[in-house]
């Protein structure tokens, strides 16, 4: 366990100097009409990706627990999460790649604070166990990704004529950016929810409660209704352009918030988590 | 969403603003002094107990009310989409038979629900689909209404035990949290403490703690249940959990004044990890006058037990073994026994089954969102071919090539991108 420990740290830094270098010829290949660099780009970020992959594999058995403990383990699973969701995505649809100006740095940067942290294991406390637990941590690991996403195509779409973007080859219309940044917001709204719910099982469980209003609690039901809200006006209000897409960057910052520092900032229930 | 809004936006005040419920007295009491504008205003306008105010309970109440109205409202319009032509059938696929059409969408998944005497035929795939958001929407209001209820008629107390203590039907709780109705959770049987296992991991860290309790079954005797995270212990109707950081060992003293006066005490050290010391206060009348550590890894020293008296840290501290008595400046100290302790908290749950039926509701909408999208297809025979209205609920554009497969035509062909 100790050898995969030892190697899972250098792989990790390989995986990140890999995403580096795609961030790298990803940008310069938009910025420079240069289709070929994008290309490179991509080739890369699915290299970087099972390297990444490689190397949370590792880290999960040499630390003997799934890697959603410190925010070393919590970054780096977050930023493998966007990534795969977003190569799946465009596998299905390669006109999506040029969005990975956007993915590829989030996810270069999530990962390089996540290395950053220090990669000391940590021992699970007696009620991180079950199933509930491991549901709860991986759907918000998607609804991170899924947001990610949402957050990218509705930025793309606004700002898809302007110069900059208008570079980007083969990006699809503002049509079909609206619509996966709404398809994608929903996919958040799903699996957000369904990670609360899971973890308001899991605290039963746990704690003989299912909810607390304790603050990461709060901000994350928060965060869901800023969703909600999106999907609502969408549907029902013809929400679209700007406006949409300013409340998709709030409900990301909510997420971002109420997944990586409420429980850095505040005293809660979930400061054993996160708490290297 | 004007609710969903105000909802959203008190969250996040009662999640800014410190809540009485949440954080200790003294925490709460230091942001009050570094913060005393805003503390006037909290108190003022009750946001140190945010979710307990009765506006923001009255606005949960309107918001499930309105829920359950809008989910009505859906269950009304996915009963009327179920027999199908919400689409008008409007484009002419030239030179198809209606036939060949109806056997590509049998074959597609498409049930065809009918066809009229002026040859218009209907067919769906996932029709069932239709009530995936009435469902979630559901499923948000069983959940929040049994929310609602169990917040109002759960009771729950705090249960603390030494090794072999008793605790009979009706004895004081260490804290108990009635529900609306006034009632405390009451198991109804006498329990005992029998212990409680713990496992480390290498580093000495907590890994998990099993506790035994033993019930007195009226003619059965005493049976035993255990209790551990994650796997609480279900008894007549109370859930019984253990609480990782609430126990440990207890020391039992006998403390005698200088005035003669004494008092018969517990003072517990919470567990203690390897390689480090527990420590703990000895206070006999509401005020600490004995320091106290409890080192039962010999990090400190040979002793496990020593005291000193309270804020000397001059002092040297003074070891004491089960049935010796000491000196600890102005007391008299007698260390009767060591015994583990334990605090359990005995919640009698109401609804939760409700509650968790309906987070199985809001997944299986959720999954109907996404994985049954309803698709329907109008077709009707032509001069010149069929004409057709085609359309998918939600996320159309996933579909587009199973339509052009049904149309008999390559993917991408034209219209309704």
């Amino acid at each position: 366990m100790q050898q995969a420990l030892a190697v899972e740290t250098p792989l990790h830094i390989a995986a990140l100097a890999i995403y580096a270098l795609a961030v790298g010829l990803t940008l310069f290949g938009v910025l420079m009409s240069r289709p070929a660099f994008v290309r490179a780009g991509h080739i890369a970020a699915v290299a970087g990706l099972a390297v990444h992959s490689a190397a949370l594999g590792l880290r999960w058995y040499g630390a003997g627990h799934g890697p959603y403990l410190t925010r070393y383990e919590v970054l780096s699973s977050n930023s493998w999460a966007a990534m795969t969701l977003f190569e799946l995505v465009a596998l299905r649809d390669r006109r999506m790649r040029g969005l990975a100006m956007l993915i590829y740095p989030a996810a270069l940067l999530t990962l390089g604070i996540g290395v950053y942290t220090g990669p000391e294991v940590q021992t699970l406390p007696p009620t991180f166990t079950g199933v509930w637990l491991v549901l709860h941590v991986c759907f918000y690991f998607v609804a991170f990704a899924a947001a990610l996403l949402s957050l990218g195509y509705g930025l793309a779409h606004v700002a898809r004529d302007t110069r900059l973007l208008a570079r980007v080859p083969a990006l699809p219309d503002r049509g079909t950016l609206d619509r996966e940044s709404y398809r994608f917001a929903g996919l958040t709204f799903a699996f957000w929810g369904i990670g609360m719910l899971t973890g308001a099982i899991w605290a039963y469980y746990s704690w003989g409660r299912f909810w607390g209003w304790d603050p990461v609690e709060t901000w994350s039901l928060v965060t869901w209704f800023v969703y909600g809200i999106y999907l609502h006006a969408r549907r029902f209000y013809g929400l679209r352009g700007r406006k949409a897409a300013l409340l998709l960057l709030l409900g990301f910052v909510l997420a971002i918030g109420s997944l990586f520092f409420t429980s850095l900032l505040t005293t809660s229930l979930h400061s054993e988590y996160f708490s290297s | 969403m004007a609710l969903m809004a105000f909802v959203a936006v008190a969250g996040a005040v009662g999640a800014w603003f410190p809540q009485r419920a949440l954080v200790s007295p003294e925490a709460m009491a230091s942001w009050e002094v570094d913060n005393p504008a805003l503390a006037g205003a909290s108190r003022a306008l009750g946001l140190d107990a945010l979710f307990s105010t009765w506006w923001f309970l009255v606005a949960l109440g309107v918001f499930s009310l309105m829920l359950l109205v809008a989910t009505a409202r859906m269950a009304v319009e996915a009963r009327g989409a179920m027999v199908g032509q919400a689409v008008a059938p409007h484009t002419t696929v030239p030179c198809v038979c209606a036939d060949e059409m109806a056997e590509r969408a049998r074959t597609a998944g498409y049930h065809e629900l009918r066809g009229t005497a002026d040859g218009v035929r209907v067919f769906m795939r996932h029709r069932w689909g239709l009530w995936g958001p009435t469902v979630l929407h559901a499923g948000m209001v069983v959940a929040l209404l049994a929310a609602l209820a169990a917040s109002a008629l759960t009771s729950q107390a705090v249960l603390d035990l030494s090794e072999g203590e008793v605790r009979a039907p009706g004895d004081d709780y260490l804290v108990t949290e009635f529900d609306v109705l006034g009632r405390a959770p009451e198991v109804g049987r006498a329990m005992r403490f029998d212990g409680a296992s713990t496992e480390t991991w290498p580093d000495g860290s907590l890994k998990s703690v099993t506790a035994t309790l033993s019930v007195l079954e009226g003619d059965a005797g005493w049976v035993t249940h255990t209790s551990s995270p994650n796997a609480p212990l279900s008894l007549h109707g109370h859930t019984i959990y253990v609480l990782p950081g609430d126990f440990g060992d207890a020391a039992f003293l006998a403390v005698t004044a200088a005035d003669g006066t004494e008092y018969r005490l517990r003072t517990e050290f919470t567990f203690v990890p390897e390689g480090e010391a527990g420590y703990a206060q000895v206070v006999p009348a509401g005020v600490p006058v004995i320091d106290a550590r409890w080192d039962p890894h010999g990090v400190r020293g040979p002793a496990a037990l020593s005291l000193r008296p309270a804020g000397d840290s001059g002092a040297e501290p003074v070891a004491v073994a089960p049935g010796e008595t000491v000196e600890v400046g102005d007391y008299t100290v007698t260390l009767v026994g060591m015994a583990q302790w334990m605090a359990f908290r005995i919640v009698r749950p109401y609804a939760i089954g409700v509650l968790f039926l309906g987070f199985g509701i809001i997944g299986l909408g959720s999954l109907m969102l996404y994985l049954w999208v309803p698709r329907e297809l109008v077709i009707v025979p032509s001069a010149d071919g069929v004409r057709y209205g085609w359309r998918a609920a939600r996320m159309g554009r996933t579909y587009l090539a199973e339509r052009d497969a049904i149309l008999g035509r390559a993917p991408d062909a034209g219209e309704d991108r």
